[in-house]
C-alpha cells in the first residue's frame, strides 16, 4: 500500500512527463523486464508499445517514489545475473534468456544475496504492469488505449444499455478515458 | 491547547454510521460537532479511474488510513507477517460509504440469537473449541424499524422476499419479515445474472437479486444508476450510490446544527475524575484542540474505534477506556472471501458493465438456513454472481496452470477477458478467544501513535464451511456453462473488509464492552457505532445493519421517539410518498 500525499484530492498532478528517476541503463533493463512480462507478439502490442515504461516513469516521480529503490535493486540483480550467466546486460539478452531470468526473479531464485529484499518485488511489479497496461491513459500508460483494445474493455463509459448487458451482446464502443468525462458529472443520458 | 465551546454531542468520524447519527441527532434538535480526519469530498473525485481507487494507491485513504494500516500476526505467539491483503478504507466526509460496493442486506433473525439457536438445534458439541459465540442483546424485531428507516434514507433497490410474514416469489424466502417492500425495485437483471438465476433454480436454490443501496430509479432528488461499472472502491459519477455524503449528511447540514470539522483527528477521549467523558482532544490543521461535549460518539472504522479506546488510558481506566473487564479488542472477526472462477469459452459475458452489486445471489447456504447436522461446521455464507470486472484487478484472475506473465498470460487475457465469471463466496467467521485487536508495540503512525495489531487466524469451522460453499459454487458455475473452473486458494489472514468485533455489545459487562445502544458499560456518555460492536459476524455484508444500529443509538441519545425524527427528516429528505 502506498501513500499518495502528493496528489491533491480532486486533482491530478500528472499532466507532464518528468525526466526518468532511473538512469538510462536502468530504464533499458526496465524496458526489457516489462516487455518480457507482456511481450509484443502476433496477438498484438506489448508492454513497451502500450506505454508501461512511460507509466512507471511518471509514477516514480509521484505516488510510486517509494518504490524506486526496490526497482533499482531488482534491475541491478537482473543485470548482474545476465552478466554472470550470459556475459551481457539484461537489456541485451535474447528473449529466451531474458525469460529464464524473469522466471528466477518470480520464484525468488535470482539473487541469493538480496533474496529477502527482493521478495516483494515481483507482485508489486506485476500490479504496476497491469496498471500501465489497463489503467486509464490519464496516468501515462495504456497508450492510445491499446491495452483496453487488446482485451476488449471500453474504458470510462457513461453507462450501458440493457441490451449491452446481455450475454453475447457485442459492445461496439470506442474506448474512452475518464479525462473525457464532463468535469461536473452532468452527462445526462446513456449515449 | 485551544479549548472549544462545549457542544451537546461530539461525533468522531462522519462516514457510513456517523452520517446516519448526525442526521438523527440534528433533526432531533441536538447540536453536533463532527470531527472528520479526511477532506470534504465533493463525491465526484477520481471518477471512473481504477488506478487511483485500487488498493495499490487508494487515494481515499491518503489523509489517514494509508499511513496506519494495521499489522497482522496469525496467533499471539506468532511473528508479525507482511501486511495482510487489505481493502483500502476511505477518510473524509462520507467515509468508506462513498466508495463501498453498496450491497445492502439485513441480517437474519437467527443472527441475533445465534448462540441459543445453535445450542438448541445442535447441542453444545457443535460449538468449536475457543469460540465466544454470543447472542445479541437485541432482537431482529427490535432492529426491524431501523432497517426500514435506513433503507429509506439511503435508497435500497431490491425485491422483498418476506413482507409481514408473506413470502413473495422471486425474493429471498429466508429473510426476516419486513414491514414493507424495498423503496426501489431491484437493479436490472443482466444476462450474467440470468445465467446464475437459472442455474440456481435448477439446483433447487432460491435465487434473488442482490439488494443494493444503489438507485434503480430516480429517488429523493437523486439520479439512477447508469450501470457504468466504476462503482465499488470508487465514487459514483451520478450520485446513485447511497453513501452518506449523497444522502443523510446534507440533511444534517441543512439543519444548521452540524459543525463539520474536516482535517481533524481525534487523539483521545478525555474523562474526568468521576469517569465521565468531558470531551475529545483532537489534532487539527492548526494544532491540538479540546472539544468539550456532553456525550461522545465514536463512529470511525472498527480499527480506529478500538485504538481510540485503548489510547484513552487514565488512572481509572489503566488499560484503556471501558476496558476494565479486559474486553476491548476481543472477538475480532474478518470476512474470508474465497471466490470461484470459470471460463465460458467463446462467450461474451460483459461482466465489465454494471456495478459490483448488480448481481444475483442465494441465501440457502447462509446462517442456519440449512441443516448442519453431520457437516462438521456451523453457520454459512453467500454465493453470488457479481459485475464490475475491472481490468486492472480482474487481470489477476487466471487459472492455476496459466503463468502470470509472458506470452501465455497475454494469450489468456486476449482470448478470455470477457469470458470469465466470478462467483463470490463469503462466509461468516465465528468469534474466537484467539482472534483480537490490540496496539502494535513497535509500528507507529506518522503522529507517533501505535497502529492496531490484528491477531487473526482462520480455524477449522471456517475452513470446512468455505470448502463446502466453494464446492457448491463450482457446481453452479458448471451449470451456468463454464468449461474450465478453478477456485481461490484458502488464506488465513484478515482481508480488511467487513472487520467487526472488538467492542461487542452484550448484556453482561464482564463479557462485552457496550450495551445494545453502543454505550460503554463503564462510561455513561460514550457510545460506539459501527462494526466494532457486533457480537457475531453474520454471513452477509454488514453496512446496513451498522447503519440501522446507528439510527437506533442516535434516537436513543437524542431522547426523541424514532418515528418523530423520521417524520422530520421526511419533511426535508427522502420519502416514499406512500
Amino acid at each position: 500500500m502506498c501513500g499518495d500525499a502528493s496528489t491533491p484530492p480532486g486533482g491530478h498532478d500528472e499532466t507532464e512527463v518528468p525526466p526518468s528517476a532511473l538512469t538510462g541503463a536502468e530504464t533499458a533493463a526496465l524496458s526489457a523486464l516489462v516487455e518480457g512480462l507482456f511481450p509484443r507478439d502476433e496477438l498484438g502490442p506489448g508492454a513497451l508499445d502500450i506505454g508501461v515504461v512511460d507509466y512507471l516513469t511518471r509514477a516514480f516521480h509521484g505516488p510510486y517514489r517509494e518504490f524506486v529503490p526496490l526497482y533499482r535493486l531488482a534491475l541491478a540483480a537482473l543485470d548482474q545475473a545476465a552478466g554472470r550467466d550470459y556475459g551481457q546486460t539484461f537489456a541485451d539478452l535474447a528473449p529466451e534468456a531474458r525469460d529464464v531470468l524473469i522466471g528466477r526473479l518470480e520464484r525468488g531464485q535470482l539473487d541469493e544475496l538480496h533474496g529477502a529484499e527482493l521478495a516483494p518485488f515481483f507482485p508489486i511489479a506485476w500490479q504496476h504492469l497491469r496498471e500501465g497496461l489497463f489503467g486509464d491513459p490519464m496516468h501515462g500508460g495504456n497508450r492510445g488505449m491499446l491495452g483496453w483494445r487488446l482485451i476488449g474493455f471500453p474504458g470510462a463509459q457513461y453507462g450501458y444499455t440493457p441490451e449491452e448487458q446481455q450475454v453475447d451482446a457485442v459492445i461496439a464502443r470506442e474506448p474512452r478515458s475518464a479525462a473525457q468525462l464532463p468535469a461536473d458529472g452532468t452527462e445526462s443520458r446513456v449515449p | 491547547m485551544k479549548v472549544e465551546r462545549e457542544v451537546e454531542i461530539c461525533l468522531v468520524g462522519l462516514g457510513g454510521t456517523g452520517g446516519m447519527a448526525a442526521a438523527v441527532l440534528t433533526a432531533a434538535g441536538r447540536n453536533v460537532v463532527a470531527l472528520e480526519a479526511g477532506p470534504p469530498w465533493s463525491g465526484r473525485e477520481h471518477l471512473m479511474d481504477e488506478i487511483s481507487s485500487t488498493n495499490a494507491r487508494n487515494v481515499w485513504g491518503s489523509a489517514k488510513f494509508n499511513h496506519e494500516i494495521p499489522t497482522w500476526r496469525p496467533h499471539a505467539d506468532g511473528a508479525r507477517q507482511p501486511t495482510p491483503h487489505t481493502q483500502g478504507l476511505a477518510n473524509g466526509v462520507g467515509g468508506s460509504s462513498l466508495v463501498y460496493g453498496a450491497i445492502a442486506f439485513r441480517f437474519h433473525p437467527d443472527d441475533f440469537r445465534v448462540r441459543s439457536n445453535t445450542l438448541e438445534r445442535y447441542g453444545p458439541g457443535a460449538l468449536p473449541p475457543g469460540t465466544g459465540l454470543a447472542d445479541w442483546p437485541l432482537s431482529y424485531d427490535d432492529l426491524e424499524p431501523f432497517y426500514d428507516w435506513a433503507e429509506e434514507l439511503v435508497g435500497v433497490s431490491g425485491h422483498a422476499g418476506n413482507v409481514r410474514g408473506q413470502v413473495r416469489a422471486g425474493g429471498n424466502p429466508f429473510e426476516g419479515p419486513r414491514q414493507r417492500p424495498y423503496p426501489l425495485p431491484p437493479l436490472r437483471t443482466s444476462g450474467l445474472g440470468r445465467l446464475f438465476r437459472d442455474a440456481a433454480l435448477g439446483a433447487g436454490y432460491h435465487p434473488f437479486p442482490v439488494p443494493a443501496a444503489i438507485l434503480s430509479e430516480p429517488y429523493a432528488g437523486r439520479r439512477a444508476c447508469t450501470y457504468c461499472s466504476f462503482c465499488n472502491r470508487l465514487a459514483c459519477h451520478v450520485g446513485a450510490k447511497g453513501g452518506t455524503l449523497d444522502t443523510v449528511v446534507p440533511l444534517a447540514a441543512a439543519t444548521g446544527r452540524l459543525d463539520i470539522r474536516t482535517g481533524c483527528r481525534a487523539l483521545r477521549i478525555v474523562t474526568d475524575e468521576r469517569g465521565v467523558a468531558s470531551g475529545i482532544e483532537y489534532a487539527g490543521p492548526d494544532g491540538v484542540h479540546f472539544q468539550p461535549a456532553g456525550a461522545v460518539v465514536l463512529a470511525t472504522y472498527s480499527y480506529e474505534n478500538i485504538r481510540l479506546l485503548l489510547l484513552s488510558r487514565t488512572g481509572r481506566f489503566p488499560d484503556g477506556l471501558g476496558n476494565n473487564a479486559g474486553q476491548v479488542g476481543r472477538y475480532y472477526m474478518a470476512r474470508q472471501h474465497l471466490p470461484v472462477f470459470g471460463v465460458f469459452d467463446g462467450r461474451r459475458l460483459n461482466g465489465f458493465t454494471g456495478p459490483a452489486a448488480q448481481g444475483y445471489t442465494i441465501d440457502d447456504l447462509n446462517a442456519d438456513n440449512f441443516d448442519h447436522t453431520g457437516l462438521g461446521f456451523v453457520r454459512g455464507g453467500r454465493i453470488a454472481v457479481v459485475h464490475q470486472f475491472s481490468p486492472i484487478e480482474s487481470t489477476t484472475i487466471i487459472p492455476p496452470d496459466v503463468p502470470r506473465w509472458g506470452r501465455p498470460y497475454k494469450a489468456f487475457l486476449t482470448r478470455h477477458y470477457n469470458s470469465i465469471a466470478v462467483l463470490t463466496v463469503g462466509a461468516e467467521t465465528l468469534p474466537y478467544d484467539a482472534n483480537f485487536l490490540d496496539l502494535d508495540p513497535e509500528v507507529r503512525d506518522p503522529l507517533g501513535r501505535p497502529v492496531i495489531r490484528i491477531t487473526f487466524n482462520t480455524y477449522e469451522n471456517e475452513r470446512r464451511l468455505l470448502g463446502f460453499l466453494q464446492d457448491r459454487a463450482v457446481r453452479l458455475l458448471e451449470a451456468m456453462g463454464a468449461g474450465r473452473v478453478w477456485r481461490a486458494s484458502p488464506h488465513v489472514e484478515a482481508m480488511g473488509v467487513h472487520d467487526v468485533g472488538g467492542a461487542r455489545m452484550g448484556m453482561d459487562p464482564r463479557h462485552s464492552v457496550v450495551d445494545s445502544f453502543g454505550r460503554l458499560h463503564e462510561v455513561p456518555n460514550v457510545y460506539v457505532l459501527g462494526g466494532a460492536t457486533l457480537p457475531t459476524h453474520g454471513g452477509l455484508n454488514p453496512t446496513l445493519t451498522l447503519q440501522a444500529l446507528a439510527l437506533r443509538t442516535a434516537a436513543h441519545i437524542a431522547g426523541t421517539a424514532p418515528q418523530v425524527v423520521r417524520e422530520r427528516l421526511r419533511a426535508t429528505g427522502p420519502s416514499r410518498g406512500a
